[in-house]
């Protein structure tokens, strides 16, 4: 029977990792790798938690925290713009989190009830090719020069392309958004997956308008040298406040901990590196960012846009057709 | 024996509830997830029968155009010939090692209007989008198109040489001879592979998940339903569209098709004497070298890309996309490799028990356990991979726990989806080894189990290897099926160089595609070596 019993015991080693489960904080963000690994280690080494993370883009992050209510794998959510947060708050995936560290954050920057908080600022750029002049307002994309040369994702699977959605939204009012839209999309080249991917795309000249975040367009674009224009729309920029939340159901002692580190100074000093805008007065500013203050910001309704995020995603598939 | 049988029912008994837990109750799930509003919808809304449109069309072309380059390389090499026909050969069957979306990658490295071929070649003038159908139909077309090579190098091969030498003694000029007895003996063969090219690419998915955006297809399309809209009825009705037409052509292929085959020889086909005219052999050598010099240039833009320090800005040579993408992705590396060589072992003993099952043992619904195991194979990864999201996402009375997120769901599925075709080969063994055999084995004492090990094992070594080596192959490449399951904790090589895609960081891409193929060709060769070595002491000990 020996062998039955080394059957037996390779089934069971088999098993153990199932079993046995150490005290390790799960996470999910949107960030880019690079740029998550470095929060992650430093939090790491100033915690000694040890971190799980997976990358995953914000709606694709708000369909798994969906699937997985019933059984959360993880236990916070950072990196995803605050629309998202609220349309997790409204499906009562998250759990609220106040601490000292939260309230040092300004309040207009988080939800009310605690339930997200944000930590770093981003706002819509139109990014152009050197020697493409570049469109200024929403209304220049619609010129004739554009005709399939603008990329920009779709606003049902990057946060990016719903904040641009959302923006136009806050700023003409729901149908004049959508008939705008409309006209945009026949100047449009390809719609992509992933907010970022404009970046490249628009770097290497293979179209010549991109629709993205400054902060994306500084770091993946400019800072890695491509030959990127930056030009802020004069008639209203929207914007996103990046956070972080608790997410119901999982570790939400050990999510706290990383709500607390990365609204303390220590956490939002690193934002600038990435070319992020952090929301903690206090920290530093990159040189090559643009101070909030001196752009023409939508008047965003954060938990408006959050709370339409279906209706409006819906409305706009209906009448794009993509 | 009446403790024998006792075995072999368990062991059907627990292969029968595998196969029903994980092959047919994800499928299941994708049905009654579905509903028919959900239907009515589909065809009402553009934004979803486009995408459907677009696939059909875009298979259709691949899969003509896969089968004539597929004829044209196959009938080259094994009728006309042609000199260096052993390299053609070799680098035709590449793209079935290689991860798909390879060849996605360097469409934009040599196509894209900042390409190779595009900016240096023709001065900036695209020739076509790569991010729409020309590009989709290309890129698909080289990734594919081994498929047709391979099965209609088998059909020319089986056509007797003696039709061809009779025909030309009759007078019969070498295109007549062509038109009148080869074209006609390979019709079932063309057809088939039109079929799987068809599939393979309705199926598709890295390629798309690249390149559309200007060109929606069903598959990816299904995926953004899913992972982005959290629309589980929706996605549930898009696989179902996408897997009628592949269901159609994959039934096709087998029932209709596959009984037509006109085969000429029995037994081993004497090699042809007669040479192709010249004029043929120079058409054929120069199609070979355009479509070898073709897959050449793609892959070899992937190995140019992989050391270039910023594509398409900076072309300073450096071999940091190496050390940078091992450095993030480590991780992704070590699970792909470990759970393709946990998974590929499992696939291959797991296809060889229920081959032996359906081939030698007869009992009730036989007949459905070969089909329900032949369908993960069959039916497009995106609707598998739904499937098992829809289905072991909560509890069940047979799943007491969630497997989402899990290693074990991510190795259920790559054992299920690959296990077919190790079963397919097995079966072929099966049913060249005499019962006889087994008889003699179980009349000189050997219970099922020595059975099993001494006799069947040794025998299918060849069923076995294939199988195993094909499952470690599409293990460490697949991605359509896999994407809906992979989580933090298990991810995976081909899911990071996705990430690497579409974060723009195309160096690094592909220098970590190289990385792949590297790691596949590597343990294909310790496979072989490894088993050789087995085999060898195997046949020393019986020979003792």
């Amino acid at each position: 029977m020996t062998r039955y019993h080394k059957i037996f015991l390779f089934i069971l080693f088999l098993f153990l990792p199932l079993i046995a489960k150490a005290e390790t904080l799960n996470l999910v963000t949107a960030l880019d790798p690079l740029e998550a690994r470095e929060y992650v280690s430093a939090f790491e080494k100033d915690t000694g938690i040890k971190v799980n993370w997976i990358r995953l883009s914000a709606g694709e992050a708000l369909a798994r925290l969906k699937s997985e209510s019933k059984n959360p794998t993880q236990d916070v959510w950072f990196g995803a713009p605050s629309t998202e947060f609220v349309a997790a708050k409204r499906s009562a995936l998250l759990s609220p989190y106040v601490s000292k560290e939260t309230n040092a954050i300004d309040k207009k920057w988080r939800d009310k009830d605690g339930y997200w908080t944000g930590v770093y600022f981003g706002a819509i750029v139109f990014i152009t090719h050197d020697g493409i002049t570049p469109p200024t307002s929403w209304q220049d994309l619609l010129k004739p020069e554009y005709k399939g040369e603008i990329v920009v994702s779709y606003p049902y699977t990057a946060g990016t392309g719903y904040t641009v959605l959302a923006g136009l939204v806050a700023m003409q009012g729901e149908d004049n958004a959508i008939s705008y839209y409309e006209k945009l999309d026949k100047q449009i080249r390809r719609y992509t997956k992933s907010g970022g991917a404009p970046i490249v795309e628009v770097g290497l000249g293979e179209a010549n308008v991109g629709i993205v975040f400054d902060q994306d367009a500084l770091r993946k674009g400019v800072s890695r040298g491509f030959p990127l224009q930056l030009t802020y729309p004069t008639d209203g920029v929207p914007y996103e406040i990046g956070g972080v939340a608790t997410i119901k159901g999982g570790n939400e002692k050990l999510a706290g901990k990383f709500i607390d580190w990365i609204t303390s100074l220590e956490g939002q000093d690193l934002m600038q590196k990435w070319f992020r805008v952090p929301l903690l007065s206090k920290a530093q500013l990159n040189v090559k960012s643009k101070n909030p203050r001196e752009l023409n910001l939508a008047k965003i309704d954060i938990e408006k846009a959050g709370n339409s995020r279906e209706e409006l995603i819906n409305k706009w598939r209906e009448k794009i057709g993509k | 024996m009446e403790r024998e049988n006792w075995k072999i029912k368990l062991v059907l008994l627990i292969v029968a509830a595998l196969v029903l837990v994980f092959i047919a109750f994800p499928l299941w799930k994708v049905f009654s997830t579905s509903t028919m509003a959900g239907f009515v919808h589909f065809i009402g809304a553009p934004y979803f029968m486009r995408p459907f449109f677009n696939s059909i069309l875009l298979a259709a072309a691949v899969g003509s155009l896969g089968t004539c380059i597929g004829f044209i390389l196959a009938y080259a090499i094994e009728r006309a010939k042609v000199p260096l026909a052993k390299v053609y050969d070799l680098i035709g069957t590449i793209p079935v090692i290689a991860p798909p979306f390879i060849v996605a990658i360097s469409s934009i490295m040599l196509f894209g209007r900042n390409g190779f071929i595009v900016r240096r070649l023709l001065g900036g003038h695209e020739l076509f989008s790569v991010y729409g159908f020309w590009g989709l139909l290309i890129t698909e077309t080289l990734a594919y198109f081994p498929t047709a090579f391979l099965v209609l190098k088998g059909t020319l091969a089986a056509i007797h040489p003696t039709f061809e030498e009779a025909a030309r003694s009759f007078g019969a000029s070498r295109s007549r001879t062509f038109w009148k007895i080869i074209a006609p003996l390979c019709l079932p063969g063309i057809m088939s592979s039109f079929l799987l090219v068809f599939i393979e690419s309705l199926a598709d998915f890295g390629n798309p998940i690249i390149l559309s955006g200007g060109y929606q297809v069903l598959s990816v399309q299904a995926y953004l339903q899913i992972t982005a809209v959290y629309d589980m009825g929706g996605g549930a009705v898009m696989a179902i569209m996408l897997l009628i037409p592949s269901l159609i052509a994959y039934v096709i292929q087998k029932y209709v098709v596959g009984k037509r085959s006109y085969v000429t020889v029995a037994g081993k086909v004497p090699r042809s004497s007669r040479k192709s005219g010249i004029i043929t052999m120079i058409w054929c050598e120069l199609f070979c070298l355009t479509v070898i010099g073709a897959i050449s240039l793609y892959y070899g833009m992937i190995v140019v890309g992989a050391f270039v320090k910023l594509w398409g800005i900076d072309s300073g040579l450096v071999y940091d996309n190496f050390i940078k993408g091992l450095q993030m992705g480590w991780q992704y590396i070590s699970g792909s490799v470990l759970i393709a060589g946990v998974s590929a072992p499992i696939t291959g003993v797991l296809g060889i028990v229920i081959a032996y099952l359906v081939t030698r043992k007869k009992f009730f619904g036989r007949r459905a356990l070969e089909f329900t195991s032949m369908l993960a194979f069959a039916v497009p990864g995106t609707v598998i991979g739904i499937g098992y999201i829809l289905a072991f996402n909560e509890i069940h009375w047979f799943m007491p726990f969630i497997l989402q997120g899990t290693f074990w769901i991510v190795l259920a599925l790559f054992v299920f989806r690959n296990m077919p075709v190790g079963m397919q080969s097995a079966s072929a063994g099966f049913a060249q080894i005499d019962v006889g055999i087994e008889e003699a084995a179980r009349t000189l004492g050997a219970g099922n189990y020595t059975l099993f090990r001494r006799i069947i094992l040794p025998l299918l070594m060849p069923a076995f290897v294939s199988g195993v080596i094909y499952s470690f192959v599409r293990a460490m490449t697949q991605i359509s099926a896999v994407i809906f399951v992979v989580s933090g904790k298990w991810n995976l090589f081909t899911v990071f160089l996705l990430g690497l895609v579409e974060n723009g960081e195309l160096s690094i891409a592909a220098a970590m595609s190289i990385v792949l193929i590297l790691i596949v060709v590597i343990m294909l060769g310790t496979l072989k070596f490894v088993l050789h070595r087995w085999q060898v002491r195997q046949l020393v000990k019986a020979a003792w």
